[in-house]
């Protein structure tokens, strides 16, 4: 990450602050933020009336209903509450290939920043085999400093199990959230069972689908010893057309394995492509898939 | 087709060795990818597999067939094809230095002459296609094959003969070859004598150039210096030769770094060499002039009337001390500016005896007898030399055993010995000094052997202070190693003794014009002129005296050929055809070598397929 280019320029920075993120479901917050609940706060946002009972703040008494119509009514506002953004970066080797890590830790950089403009709480959890040391979910101006060092820092390592690092994740966390997926998702033993752990404990949950032009169209021909970046493992294979075609059928059917499965159970899918521009992939791609607004 | 270089095709028996380390090292280059889980469903096909095997052997193939396609370049394949064409001409022009002798009194030179009757042939063969080579010691090529009159005209009008000796008949025919593989429809070859080669079995045609007139010519034919052995004085040896058939009486005169030193009348017997020996009494010479004045004598070539001289330079000693070192010994020995010393603590068996002048065991031991020449320091050299402790002399003196030309000049009876070492010595030596009954200064002498004992301990006399040390270590090591000299004389054509000189070299030829050595100039260190050359490298400056070779000056009127006739001898020429058929070689090897070179490129643009690559983006149109 050292020959990382500026991590986020001050020009991309101030053109996300006319985005937001957009967080379908119901989260109970527990500090204050911009998102509007349907919890009753004090907002200046009118939600509804409601019957005047002893002990009601006289101050929210809306006397015009009590001149028309005699009867007490109290005005009850809507309450903005914060909601905790995870984002879980994929740190297995295999996003070494085509820089992948490198851009997904622009992408969750940038989603970070949005997060946290909104008053949200977020956190950064990378995951190979299993979850690792990240930066906690919190508010605040100094947190995006804290997420921007940490995302500056990070080095690949090990394998990815999409699977084991998600459950590990649900079962020692307890508030649900919007939960950001940025992985290749490349993982032998699929990714089905950590999603439906997040979507079991109510996780709003997005998938980034990240792959580098490598994985979807390598420059391979003849006799080559492909392998594995995170086990090393070797494969003796001659590359023709057919077989690069045959690759891709198989990387085709993977996709849309995923993107079926998120069709299904209402998550959020995204592909992105690591050779397209950071900033084409937030302000059009993002923006398309009604990540972000 | 034929192989000019046949031996090369040998090489070819290389192409096992590249299929044994291309098998023993072929692995596919490793390709990192993200996972291997979506490859691994990838079934190979019979056909891919078939290919993979195919692919296997397609780099080998381009290997060997880049090997085989440089090797049969280097065997220097030529083919004949059929063309019609003017005849094919060699002209060789002797450049020696001998054709610079004039015909007639104020006439021209013999090249001139030839130069001469070669323009005459070139007239008289407008088709032929024509290779023109001046034949010297160096033998050039002034025009390769070419019909361009005008051009060959040119070249040789602006040719002109040199001071070297006679060509070499071998570096002729490969000149000759080089220029037509399939040979020449004829061979002209201008000179002033019969070549020392049979020219009738080569199929070659001499044409003889001299005057009408019988040559004449006086010459110094050799001419050198050596240093008296007194060291005080020079011995000057001179030949010089008559070609005339009466005496003649001629002035000689000698002279040293430019200022005479001898000038007198010699007298020089008819068609003899004579030989004259003079002393010159003076200070250190580098550069000698000998002329030989013929003003008043018809002499057809003056040029060989002067020769230069310098003396041979003395090489320093090469010197291998052994063992402890000594003040006084090792200060002589390395100020004396005449001894390379290099220096051993201790014996080991892989110092060669034969590789130095002598070697100095200095209170140690030869761990075996064995030949050489050694000086022996208060040590031994079983079983001639034993020597054991030192002993106090006692104030006792030295004593002369024998008169020997070592102790010339020499008085031991100065010298104040302390302390001497006790030996055991063969008796089929020579003590020549002892302290009473023990040897001081010991020689022994046998086939392959020279031995020299000196037993006194040098730190506890007076004897390295004495003004005889030097003289007697001086005369120790002449006679266990007379010197070896430098040559200092070289003839025209030679190289400079320059192999092996470390540093750039600065050479000032006779004319004064100096280019530095090593460099890019070819003839930067060929001698090409009579007179003195200076070389200078780090401060010193060698002298070499170039002269002409002597044949050059001797040969003319000895050939019998020659001398029997008086006239030029033209022979009749072969009539050249004007058109002729013939083969014309042609050269495979460029061809070749691109060949070569052009797989080795394929091979390597096989070997890392990426270099063909573009990047096309398939899935990632489909996936977007």
């Amino acid at each position: 990450m050292s020959t990382m280019r500026p991590f986020l320029d001050s020009q991309f920075l101030k053109k996300l602050e006319n985005l937001q993120l957009i967080v379908r479901g119901r989260f109970h917050g527990t500090l204050s933020g911009r998102r509007l609940t349907h919890r009753a706060g004090m907002s200046l946002e009118f939600a509804e009336y409601k019957e005047y009972y002893p002990g009601d703040d006289l101050r929210y008494v809306d006397w015009n209903l009590y001149g028309r119509f005699d009867l007490l009514f109290i005005k009850v506002f809507t309450r903005e509450e914060d909601v905790p953004i995870y984002l879980f970066l994929d740190v297995s080797h295999s996003m070494e290939i085509g820089r992948k890590l490198e851009y997904a830790a622009r992408l969750a950089g940038a989603l970070a920043y949005l997060g946290l403009k909104d008053l949200n709480r977020v956190g950064i959890f990378p995951f190979a085999s299993d979850l690792v040391s990240g930066v906690p979910p919190r508010g605040g101006h100094r947190q995006i400093f804290e997420i921007f060092r940490f995302l500056q820092a990070i080095q690949p390592a090990g394998e990815t199990s999409i699977n084991d690092s998600l459950t590990r994740f649900a079962r020692i966390r307890r508030e649900s959230g919007l939960a950001i997926l940025i992985s290749d998702m490349l993982s032998d033993d699929g990714f089905e069972e950590g999603l439906a752990q997040l979507l079991y404990h109510r996780y709003e949950v997005t998938v980034l689908h990240l792959l580098a032009p490598e994985d979807f169209d390598p420059h391979l021909s003849g006799e080559v010893r492909l392998q594995d970046v995170e086990n090393r493992d070797e494969l003796p294979i001659y590359v023709s057309k057919g077989v690069l075609k045959t690759y891709a059928d198989a990387l085709w059917q993977y996709r849309q394995r995923l993107e079926t499965y998120c069709r299904r159970h209402d998550l959020r899918y995204h592909f992105i492509s690591s050779g397209t521009p950071l900033e084409e992939t937030v302000f059009q791609t993002l923006r398309e898939g009604a990540l972000l607004q | 087709m034929i192989f000019l270089a046949g031996w090369a095709l040998w090489l070819l028996s290389l192409g096992l060795i590249v299929a044994v380390i291309y098998f023993l090292k072929r692995q596919a280059l490793p390709v990192s990818v993200s996972t291997l889980f979506l490859w691994r469903g990838i079934e190979q096909t019979p056909k891919s597999a078939l290919r993979l095997h195919w692919t296997h052997l397609l780099g080998l193939f381009l290997q060997l067939l880049a090997l085989a396609a440089l090797i049969t370049g280097l065997a220097h394949p030529v083919i004949y094809t059929s063309a019609r064409g003017g005849p094919t001409l060699a002209i060789l022009i002797d450049g020696s230095a001998s054709m610079r002798t004039m015909i007639a009194p104020e006439g021209p030179t013999r090249y001139q002459v030839a130069v001469d009757s070669i323009l005459e042939l070139l007239s008289s063969s407008p088709t032929a296609i024509i290779t023109l080579i001046q034949a010297q010691d160096h033998s050039i090529l002034l025009s390769s094959p070419t019909s361009d009159q005008a051009r060959l005209r040119s070249v040789l009008t602006d040719s002109g003969p040199t001071y070297q000796g006679d060509a070499r008949p071998s570096q002729l025919i490969s000149l000759l070859q080089s220029q037509a593989p399939n040979g020449f429809d004829r061979v002209v070859y201008f000179t002033d004598h019969s070549p020392p080669f049979d020219e009738t079995a080569l199929g070659w045609e001499v044409q003889l150039v001299r005057g009408e007139a019988s040559p004449q010519n006086l010459a110094i034919t050799r001419f050198s210096v050596r240093e008296h052995p007194n060291r005080s004085s020079y011995d000057l040896y001179l030949e010089a030769w008559n070609s005339s058939d009466e005496w003649q009486r001629v002035p000689l005169e000698l002279t040293a770094d430019d200022q005479l030193i001898d000038a007198r009348w010699i007298e020089l017997a008819p068609r003899q060499v004579s030989s004259f020996v003079f002393n010159y009494d003076g200070s250190r010479l580098s550069r000698l002039t000998a002329r030989l004045v013929t003003d008043t004598v018809r002499d057809d070539w003056t040029d060989d009337n002067i020769r230069y001289a310098s003396p041979p330079e003395p090489r320093p000693w090469k010197i291998l001390w052994v063992g402890d070192s000594n003040f006084y010994l090792e200060r002589f020995l390395r100020l004396s500016g005449q001894t390379d010393l290099v220096t051993r603590t201790a014996w080991d068996d892989t110092i060669l005896t034969s590789d130095y002048d002598a070697i100095l065991l200095n209170q140690t031991e030869l761990p075996k007898p064995m030949s050489g020449r050694f000086l022996l320091l208060q040590s031994s050299a079983p079983p001639w030399v034993r020597a054991q402790e030192t002993v106090p002399t006692d104030d006792m003196g030295v004593e002369v055993k024998l008169d020997h030309p070592m102790l010339a000049g020499i008085d031991p009876k100065d010298w104040r010995l302390l302390r001497i070492s006790e030996a055991q010595v063969d008796p089929r030596g020579v003590a020549l000094l002892t302290v009473g009954e023990i040897p001081l200064l010991y020689l022994y002498e046998t086939t392959g052997l020279r031995l020299v004992y000196l037993g006194a301990d040098l730190g506890a006399s007076n004897l390295g202070l004495s003004v005889d040390f030097p003289i007697l270590m001086y005369r120790v090591l002449s006679w266990l190693a007379p010197r070896a000299e430098e040559e200092r004389n070289v003839e025209i054509g030679q190289e400079l003794p320059l192999i092996g000189v470390e540093g750039p070299v600065r050479i000032t030829d006779p004319q004064s014009r100096s280019c530095d050595f090593p460099s890019e100039e070819t003839r930067c260190g060929l001698v090409e002129q009579p007179g003195f050359y200076e070389l200078s490298r780090n401060g010193t400056v060698q002298i070499y005296a170039a002269n002409t070779p002597s044949e050059e000056s001797l040969s003319l009127p000895t050939d019998a050929k020659r001398s029997d006739l008086s006239v030029p001898a033209q022979r009749e020429s072969p009539s050249l055809p004007s058109i002729a058929e013939r083969n014309v070689a042609h050269g495979l090897w460029p061809y070749l070598l691109v060949a070569g070179l052009f797989l080795l490129i394929l091979e390597l643009l096989y070997f890392d397929r990426s270099l063909f690559h573009l990047p096309i983006p398939r899935l990632r149109r489909r996936a977007m």
